[in-house]
């Protein structure tokens, strides 16, 4: 009974989430951590709303691309990833935003238990996460008349949390795996309010120690890898990332990505 | 990495359960109350109220109609039908396109978090953008220029003993108090050159400030008239500091001075040590009035008709100077600030 209720908890975070891809050899009835260099890309769709800008929700299908590093040791691994995205036609009816997206990221994963779903091993590994995201977005709020008229606006969230990764080798080539990532606690950053300025309102500052309720950082993955070589392997994922900022004025920003990778143990 | 296998750890049992409570009890914070207007189909609604505000206002407190022979009505016949079209943020395109009829440098569109977007830049202002190097000026120097007022004036005194300072904005705050300490430190040069080019304005009190260091009796204020027509008055500019400097000034102005720096400029051309070369100001002649419209946007425009002592109005036409220097990016780009070089001579 018990079991099954833990499975019934893998099964969801598989489908929640995923890990980065693998890219490492030893595939038997252990996991690959995914040792080695991977490249990701993908197109994905972006929902964005900055209340700095205006409460209008801007969205669009954005590129995705990324780059990861992952090592392993005896008692722990460690992953770094880097992603980018960026797009000019994100768009609310007839305006469009131009934004670019960063994500800088760092996780050690500790192995915690091991696990059956549907008959298959199941490998959990669980540990701290930081990550700093980045957003910048210039609009051409309007064009008329004799100028082009653009607004700015940027968001900053540089966070600590915790990291979870389910890895489930189907056989020596094949691994599923999944992934989900949260923050805790991070220093955000934004462009202060100064609608109010004028009238006797006090400036607030461009950056904050921000509780989870007030900056919040989240993404998930799940996916399957699949050794082509000794040292390639190849992977598709789904992957999205939400975050939000409501600190300031209110920031939210979501995207689900379709993603392939390609990846080299060395 | 391989590790023992274990029953399903207690841990990950815990840190999956507070993960799935985290992300459902976010649901709900994901979107907020403001929001919700427009998730109810209301973002029209919300963008016809903005544009019948903005009508409003601007017909309420806008001086300008009749000098400039605007039918503000008419206007309003236009742009309705654009803004009952509008979706969503479409409605900026509608108050940018309409407030572009009044061609006024003051006027702004502000997002809800402040970010102001200016909708007209005037001729001379768009003409003389890039007719101004402090790179340049610095050429004039042999000694580095120091900094004042939080980086809103520098200043030094020039090899030929007439003192320099710049002045690139009459922004709000404390920082013109050091106004005071330059004119101490280039008291005892020949002359003293303000220049106020690129100085896009800001507030009165910042302008009487410094005018105040330079009077010998009080200046009367100069006209200004209410959108109804009606003169506002004010009090006269009152000498101010432990002494006037009264040796010959030159003020340095172009078309980039606008809006307050056309109030310093106007008020100084009243004094007879004081004589302003370069060009015609950019012709702001209204005092910026906030306005908030239903959606969270805000307007800025144009509340009072600031005039020259000649009771013509700034808007538009600008302060003219009493020697015309004309100047391009290509005099710049040459290594010449013919303006800078006139005021030296005047005062040499």
């Amino acid at each position: 009974m018990n079991k099954n209720i833990y499975s019934v908890f893998i099964a969801i975070l598989l489908t929640m989430t995923s890990t980065q891809a693998q890219a490492q050899g030893s595939i038997s009835n252990d996991y690959s951590f995914g040792d080695g260099l991977a490249i990701h890309g993908g197109v994905g769709f972006l929902a964005l709303k900055d209340e700095y800008i205006s409460s209008e929700i801007y969205s669009g299908t954005v590129p995705y691309f990324a780059a990861s590093w992952s090592r392993q040791n005896e008692t722990y691994g460690h992953r770094l990833w880097l992603e980018y995205e960026y797009t000019a036609a994100l768009r609310n009816h007839n305006i469009s935003a131009e934004i670019t997206q960063l994500r800088l990221g760092v996780a050690f994963m500790y192995p915690v238990g091991k696990t059956n779903v549907l008959s298959k091993d199941v490998d959990v590994l669980f540990g701290p996460a930081s990550e700093l995201f980045f957003h910048y977005r210039s609009e051409n709020i309007a064009d008329g008349g004799e100028s082009v008229a653009n607004a700015y606006s940027f968001a900053l969230l540089f966070s600590g949390g915790m990291k979870l990764e389910a890895l489930c080798p189907l056989n020596e080539s094949f691994q599923l795996h999944a992934m989900a990532q949260t923050s805790l606690l991070s220093f955000g950053g934004r462009m202060p309010n100064v609608a109010g300025i004028e009238e006797g309102e006090k400036n607030e500052s461009a950056f904050k120690l921000l509780t989870v309720f007030a900056g919040f950082d989240a993404s998930g993955e799940i996916g399957c890898s699949y050794k082509l070589y000794r040292s390639v392997l190849i992977a598709a994922d789904y992957r999205f990332e939400l975050t939000r900022i409501s600190a300031w004025d209110f920031f939210i920003s979501g995207n689900d990505n379709f993603i392939v990778s390609a990846a080299y143990d060395f | 990495m391989t590790f023992k296998e274990v029953k399903i750890s207690r841990r990950v049992v815990l840190a999956s359960t507070f993960l799935l409570t985290f992300f459902w009890g976010c649901r709900d914070l994901v979107v907020t109350p403001s929001a919700q207007l427009y998730f109810d189909g209301e973002s029209n609604n919300v963008n016809v109220a903005d544009f019948e505000e903005a009508w409003s206002i601007t017909n309420s407190v806008y001086p300008f109609f009749q000098f400039k022979h605007i039918n503000w009505d008419s206007i309003h016949s236009v742009y309705e039908p654009l803004a009952e079209k509008a979706n969503g943020d479409e409605m900026f395109n509608v108050l940018f396109k309409m407030f572009t009829e009044l061609k006024d440098g003051h006027l702004e569109i502000v997002t809800q978090g402040g970010y102001a977007v200016t909708i007209y830049l005037p001729p001379r202002l768009k003409r003389d953008i890039s007719a101004f190097d402090p790179h340049v000026v610095r050429k004039y120097f042999t000694k580095e220029l120091k900094l004042a007022g939080d980086g809103y004036m520098d200043y030094e005194i020039l090899p030929e003993n007439i003192g320099y300072v710049r002045i690139s904005a009459f922004s709000e705050g404390d920082w013109i108090f050091d106004f005071d300490k330059i004119l101490d430190y280039l008291a005892g040069a020949k002359g003293l050159i303000i220049d106020v080019r690129q100085n896009g304005g800001g507030h009165g009190e910042q302008v009487n400030y410094v005018v105040s260091r330079f009077l010998s009796a009080p200046l009367p204020a100069n006209p200004m008239y209410l959108s109804n027509g009606q003169p506002r008055s004010n009090p006269p500019i009152q000498p101010r500091g432990p002494y006037q400097y009264t040796k010959p000034v030159v003020v340095l102005i172009n078309g980039a001075s606008f809006s307050a720096t056309e109030l310093f400029a106007t008020m100084m051309s009243q004094l007879s040590n004081v004589t302003l070369v370069g060009d015609t100001t950019g012709g702001g002649g209204g005092n910026q009035g906030f306005y908030s419209l239903p959606s969270g946007r805000q307007i800025r425009i144009s509340n009072l008709d600031i005039r020259r002592y000649d009771n013509q109005p700034i808007e538009w036409n600008g302060v003219p100077p009493n020697i015309l220097v004309m100047q391009s990016a290509e005099d710049l780009k040459n290594g010449h600030d013919l303006q800078l070089e006139r005021a030296i001579a005047l005062l040499k």
